[in-house]
């Protein structure tokens, strides 16, 4: 019970925390309040079960992820915009179409996903999935009879993926 | 009570995929329309989890899992790029604000 009401207690901070992330004025308390959503986020992932993406999580996101917003932030020149009056909403033309597309996408993704939740039986199987289960999958070839291997050439491309994109970024970002 | 944690994920994670295409189009700083994407992507992972733990197979739990650290990946590839793309945009035109870049290709075309 009491995980129960960590569980649910963890969703609201997410929910709250990754609005604020989306709708804060200041881009800096935007960022911050990513990076604790990015943290309850690998909680929530160790309360389902999953506990080498926890950690892959608070590795990449909250780590790595974090520090280049952060870093992307922290680099602009300090310009304080004077936001005129401070009125708590700000008319603009494209704010009723970017809620307009918000709320249609909501309404299908729920429509779906009410069709899809009342066709599955909703049980839940308390797996002990460890490493050598995500090793397996990913790099056993010679048991490839029990599907094993079976994400190994994904994975290959996910290198040369990694590679590219350091490669495109330092030909994009470089200074003439 | 499972049921009511499923469906709760389920709604926490629609409400943040909605907000993260609010924030795609309502947002003008272009750091803040990857935080967006970033939002989108946790959500999206969240989903792959939690579901993947209704599979009643090892094997078909395991790919909900691998799913998300390939997602992850995408997300890691797809922010270092974005942001040198920033950069980039910011080294040339001094500034971050996505309104300001719609007169670019009329520039271009009158050199």
């Amino acid at each position: 019970m009491l995980a129960e009401i960590l569980y649910l207690a963890l969703l609201l901070g997410v929910l709250v925390l990754s609005l604020a992330a989306v709708f804060s004025r200041e881009i800096f308390k935007a960022a911050v309040s990513l990076v604790f959503a990015f943290i309850f986020l690998s909680a929530i992932y160790l309360l389902l079960g999953a506990e080498f993406l926890a950690v892959i999580q608070l590795i990449i996101y909250a780590g790595a992820i974090a520090i280049l917003i952060l870093f992307a932030i922290m680099h602009t020149p300090a310009r304080i915009e004077k936001l005129g009056d401070t009125k708590i909403f700000d008319y603009k033309p494209h704010y009723i179409n970017a809620f307009l597309v918000g709320s249609i996408i909501f309404l299908a993704l729920l429509g779906i996903g009410i069709l899809i939740l009342s066709e599955l039986n909703l049980n839940v199987n308390n797996y002990k999935l460890s490493l050598v289960d995500f090793a397996n999958a990913l790099f056993n070839i010679k048991d490839i009879q029990n599907y094993g291997g079976r994400f190994v050439l994904v994975f290959e491309l996910a290198g040369i993926l990694i590679l590219a994109s350091v490669i495109a970024a330092i030909t994009v970002a470089k200074k003439e | 009570m499972d049921q009511i944690l499923i469906i709760s994920t389920f709604l926490v994670s629609l409400i943040m995929i909605a907000a993260g295409l609010v924030g795609i189009i309502y947002r003008r700083n272009l750091v803040a329309i990857l935080i967006s994407i970033e939002v989108i992507l946790n959500a999206i992972n969240l989903d792959f989890i939690m579901f993947s733990r209704l599979k009643s197979n090892l094997n078909q739990a395991i790919d909900g899992q691998i799913f998300a650290l390939f997602n992850i990946l995408i997300a890691a590839v797809e922010i270092t790029v974005g942001l040198a793309i920033i950069f980039a945009i910011r080294n040339t035109i001094q500034t971050s604000d996505i309104d300001k870049l719609s007169t670019i290709k009329e520039e271009i075309e009158d050199n």
